[in-house]
């Protein structure tokens, strides 16, 4: 029997945009289990962002619980959801975010020397991360030079330097091309092979189908899940009913 | 045209307000310290000229001890065109309650409407009329607070007698208490003759022929008349000014500061607005704005809001000037508030003029900006080698990134860091500035006056009794006798002390060389500089209508006329024939006596009449000097930290989604406030190792400037390194941690999710 990485139960958030308040998510249920690959899908103001944020310890549910690798985030302080972040949470953005100012070594160094790891030590290890996503070339260079694929990969292994219980996607090749965004599902898929449990979300219904599950999120709700079986149907695209997905 | 000006309020409707506030801020204070300087030193001639044009002009004062001399000898003088009648009068000492006793000149003048050239100028109350009556000296009532209605004790050969203040007033003879003594009295001549005072002199005022150059008849009439002393009025208007011109010279001094470092926060806040602004100036040129009318338009903004900050500037440099009128407010009262409107030219000129500058470059730079780099952005590539070193750097991952944080932007973290090391060089130079007045204000053996009691008998023929009094008296510590008089050298009159030694030598403080023996003379830094000799020269002066060659033998530490005054050992004169008395017994008390004590005791065992006076310290300059010095200090200091939060700020503000990307990373509030404060450190440690080596070489300037103008020259003040540099660095570190954290704290109260949203 495998344990649940993530537990989330009755989530609601709600956004004011100054003008009016809009229920984002209205009691999501969710559990992940550990090694567990989930695709989350949805129309663009679904909330599955907000969702992953919420996951992430970045933002807070107005309500219900959620729960990390066993430690309640909706109760957890700011502080204490920062140890949770550095510990057991990796995240990979649309948009890398990759501090310009660092060279490539030093990015995926940084989360290590957070965590108190040594300079040497966390240089190390990143080196190691960074060869086995094939960037010993571009280790020390600047990031601002690599392309986007390059980066994106710089970005998975800064997301795993730490050995995280979880690590979040947020539409992770969105910002890439073709070639590039099958260079980073690989990636994905040899860590996810590896345990590592994934959360992603993502738009394409290739990228989805890579995932053990897809959960489809409407009107702050899932509406739909698939199984793995069924992601890796050739007709998985018809049998996912969302419009604009 | 009309594009520049519908881009600049375009861009000061979107611009923070922030930096709008502070640009405004910085442009006010250098305008107030532009006008405050200029306005002390032009209000206090113009008030010291408004005296002299209404006492008659008068350009020479002369006192002597017989009438018929004293008319004999200006009359004789081609160049002379008005006497004033000359006046009768003692030397006494007046006090009020509870204060010591000041040496006085008491005149002798029924009615001042009589005395013509050089008339005294009533300041309050009324002149005198009656029996125990007394006009007193504005500046010696200022000091003391003394108002009309005061009972002032008049002693006279030991003898006191109680008098009512029924005026102050001020006269040309004087350069106004605590610069100079005796200040001047006034009582009826009724009233002077039942003082019974035992030596009556003459004094009174001339005017010359327009042109007529005042020092050099002056020094004809002393040569020509022993007995006589004349002071010029060249002279006594630079006395006067003298302290005025070292608070207009601080004011000034640390003006220029303000002004650097306004020049320093404008060029700062100027990049900021641009570099924050970059991506708006290049969508503008998609939509056709030149370069051009871009960077006009940054210019003309930064212009627009200064102005009227300088107008401010003006009017309240003006209102502050009358209070920075050091040694003039007590006798002539406070300027009135003027607003000059050539000041206002000057100020919009210099400070706009900076403005200008600072701006031209990051404007130009905005202007020429390519489109498409601009329009996406990218983080800054300055530094990078920079950045590869902090890569290297030991220490914790929080120290790394804080670092990285005060080097993002190197050109604009340099001109926030230069802006506080010059509150730094600032704080430095005040610091010994302020140490230095103190200890030139405080030490009368600076000012030439090593000594604390003055004895004066009523007659030479007692001095053997003074001697063996002095002897006998446990509280003194040494003595010296001296007569001030004057020497013709270079055609003018030059100040001279005789002196001969006690029992003992209390010394005057030598600078450099030696003690003048027989045949020398030491001279103070002012004739030096003033007749460009050195020590060893031989100088030829006349005296009592005989040349004297003597060799200068030293340079002592004296401020009395700027310094131009020799020393000559009695010897001297007597080796060329010439027998000069020495009226004057200086004493010198023992460590821990109280002056007043021993002149208690001597005015008992001295012979009667003999006038004993214990020398005032002086108490009005530093207390101003230093409120200014420190008022423009935290001016200079506040206007560097503002400036460094309102660029940490900026920074912290440009790099939100980097702190959300930390925050994502697992960083909490507190790690990124102390990066935050680390990278405020690094500034400060920046400030610290500019600002102090500058700091001791500007306070060495200024101190060098500030001795040469008391005539006092180098060798007194010294600047010290160890202590202020141990003081000031952790300050400079301090502000820049707490500046930095302060900045970066509205940020940790953002969600990091809309960190992570920001552009």
């Amino acid at each position: 029997m495998t344990t649940p990485i993530v537990i989330a139960h009755d989530v609601h958030r709600c956004v004011d945009t100054g003008t009016r308040r809009i229920e984002i998510l209205r009691g999501l249920d969710l559990v992940i289990e550990e090694g567990e690959w989930v695709a989350i899908m949805g129309a663009s103001g679904s909330g599955k962002s907000t969702l992953l944020h919420l996951l992430g310890g970045l933002d807070l549910p107005d309500s219900g619980s959620i729960t990390v690798a066993g430690r309640r985030l909706d109760q957890a302080s700011e502080a204490e959801r920062a140890r949770i972040r550095r510990s057991d949470i990796g995240y990979v953005f649309q948009s890398y975010n990759l501090l310009t100012e660092l060279t490539a070594v030093g990015n995926v160094a940084l989360p290590l020397r957070i965590s108190g790891v040594g300079r040497k030590a966390a240089l190390a290890r990143a080196r190691t991360l960074l060869a086995e996503l094939g960037l010993t070339d571009q280790a020390d260079g600047s990031v601002a030079e690599l392309s986007g694929g390059e980066q994106q990969r710089v970005a998975l292994a800064r997301a795993v330097a730490t050995g995280p219980a979880l690590l979040l996607a947020d539409e992770p090749t969105g910002a890439l091309d073709t070639e590039a965004g099958a260079a980073v599902m690989r990636q994905l898929a040899a860590r996810n092979d590896a345990g590592q449990t994934i959360a992603m979300v993502t738009h394409d219904h290739r990228v989805a189908a890579q995932a053990d599950r897809i959960l489809v999120v409407s009107d702050g709700r899932f509406v739909e899940e698939h199984s793995l079986l069924e992601t890796r149907s050739p007709d998985f695209t018809n049998l996912v009913s969302l419009d604009g997905v | 045209m009309k594009a520049i000006l519908a881009l600049t309020f375009d861009q000061l409707r979107n611009r923070r307000k922030g930096g709008i506030v502070m640009l405004a801020l910085v442009a006010t204070l250098a305008s107030a310290a532009v006008v405050a300087g200029a306005s002390v030193l032009g209000n206090s001639g113009d008030r010291i000229d408004e005296v002299h044009m209404s006492s008659g002009q008068p350009d020479l004062f002369v006192v002597g001890s017989d009438p018929d001399l004293f008319h004999r000898a200006l009359s004789g003088q081609p160049e002379v065109v008005a006497i004033g009648t000359p006046s009768s009068g003692a030397r006494v000492t007046i006090a009020t309650s509870g204060n010591q006793g000041v040496s006085t000149r008491l005149g002798a003048l029924d009615d001042p409407s009589s005395a013509g050239v050089g008339s005294p100028q009533l300041r309050s109350g009324r002149w005198v009329s009656g029996p125990d009556e007394i006009v007193v000296d504005a500046a010696w009532a200022s000091s003391f607070g003394v108002s009309v209605g005061a009972t002032v004790t008049v002693e006279l050969n030991g003898k006191p007698t109680d008098m009512v203040a029924v005026g102050t007033a001020v006269d040309l003879g004087d350069c106004f208490y605590p610069n100079c003594t005796p200040v001047p009295g006034w009582v009826t001549s009724a009233t002077l003759v039942s003082l019974k005072p035992d030596n009556v002199v003459t004094s009174g005022f001339a005017t010359l022929a327009p042109g007529a150059d005042d020092e050099a008849v002056a020094s004809r009439i002393v040569n020509t008349n022993p007995g006589i002393h004349v002071g010029s009025w060249t002279d006594t208007r630079g006395d006067l000014l003298v302290t005025s011109q070292i608070s207009s010279y601080f004011v000034s001094g640390l003006g220029v500061f303000v002004m650097v470092a306004s020049a320093l926060v404008v060029a700062s806040t100027a990049v900021t607005a641009v570099v924050s602004r970059r991506r708006d100036f290049a969508l503008l040129k998609t939509m056709g704005s030149t370069p051009g009318q871009i960077a006009a338009a940054i210019l003309v903004e930064h212009l627009i809001v200064a102005a009227p900050a300088v107008f401010v500037g003006w009017v309240a440099g003006s209102f502050i000037a009358p209070s920075l009128e050091i040694g003039l407010v007590g006798p002539l009262g406070r300027s009135g508030v003027r607003l000059d409107p050539f000041l206002l030219v000057i100020a919009l000129t210099i400070v706009l003029g900076i403005l200008a500058m600072a701006t031209v470059v990051p404007a130009a730079r905005a202007g020429r900006d390519p489109i498409v780099e601009a329009i996406r952005n990218p983080p800054s590539r300055s530094g990078a080698r920079l950045q590869r070193l902090i890569d290297q750097m030991p220490g914790s991952a929080n120290t790394v990134l804080g670092t990285r944080l005060a080097l993002a932007r190197p050109a604009r973290v340099l001109l926030a860091s230069a802006a506080l090391a010059l509150a730094a060089t600032s704080v430095y130079a005040s610091w010994n500035l302020s140490r230095t007045v103190d200890q030139i204000f405080g030490d009368a053996a600076l000012a030439g006056d090593p000594w604390d009691i003055t004895i004066e008998p009523r007659s030479m023929s007692e001095a053997p009794d003074v001697d063996s009094v002095l002897r006998a008296e446990i509280g003194v510590d040494g003595w010296y006798r001296e007569r001030q008089t004057s020497v013709i050298f270079d055609d003018d009159q030059v100040t001279t002390f005789v002196v001969a030694s006690g029992s003992q030598v209390p010394g005057h403080v030598l600078l450099e060389g030696a003690k003048a023996s027989p045949g020398q003379a030491t001279a103070a830094h002012g004739f030096l500089e003033q007749y460009d000799h050195k020590i060893g020269d031989v100088i030829t002066f006349e005296f009592a209508d005989r040349s004297l060659d003597v060799e200068l033998a030293g340079r002592h530490s004296d401020a009395e006329d700027l310094g131009v005054v020799l020393m000559v050992p009695v010897e001297t004169f007597r080796e060329a024939g010439i027998e000069v008395t020495l009226p004057l017994w200086r004493v010198v008390v023992a460590d821990g006596v109280d002056p007043f004590d021993v002149k208690a005791g001597l005015q008992q065992r001295l012979p009667d009449g003999a006038s004993v006076m214990v020398l005032e310290p002086d108490v009005a300059g530093p207390g101003f000097v230093t409120a200014v010095l420190i008022i423009l200090t935290v001016i200079i200091v506040t206007v560097a930290a503002g400036n460094l939060a309102a660029t940490m700020a900026s920074t912290v503000r440009e790099r939100q989604r980097r702190t959300g990307v930390l925050r994502a990373l697992g960083l909490d509030s507190r790690q990124l406030l102390a990066q935050a404060g680390v990278a405020g450190a690094v500034v400060g440690v920046v400030a610290a190792v500019v600002g102090i080596p500058l700091g001791f070489v500007v306070s060495k300037a200024m101190l060098a400037a500030i001795m040469d103008l008391v005539g006092i020259g180098a060798g007194v003040a010294t600047v010290p390194v160890v202590v202020p540099a141990l003081v000031i660095a952790p300050i400079c570190v301090a502000v820049g941690a707490v500046v930095g954290i302060g900045a970066a704290a509205p940020s940790m109260r953002t969600a990091a999710v809309e960190l992570l949203r920001a552009d």
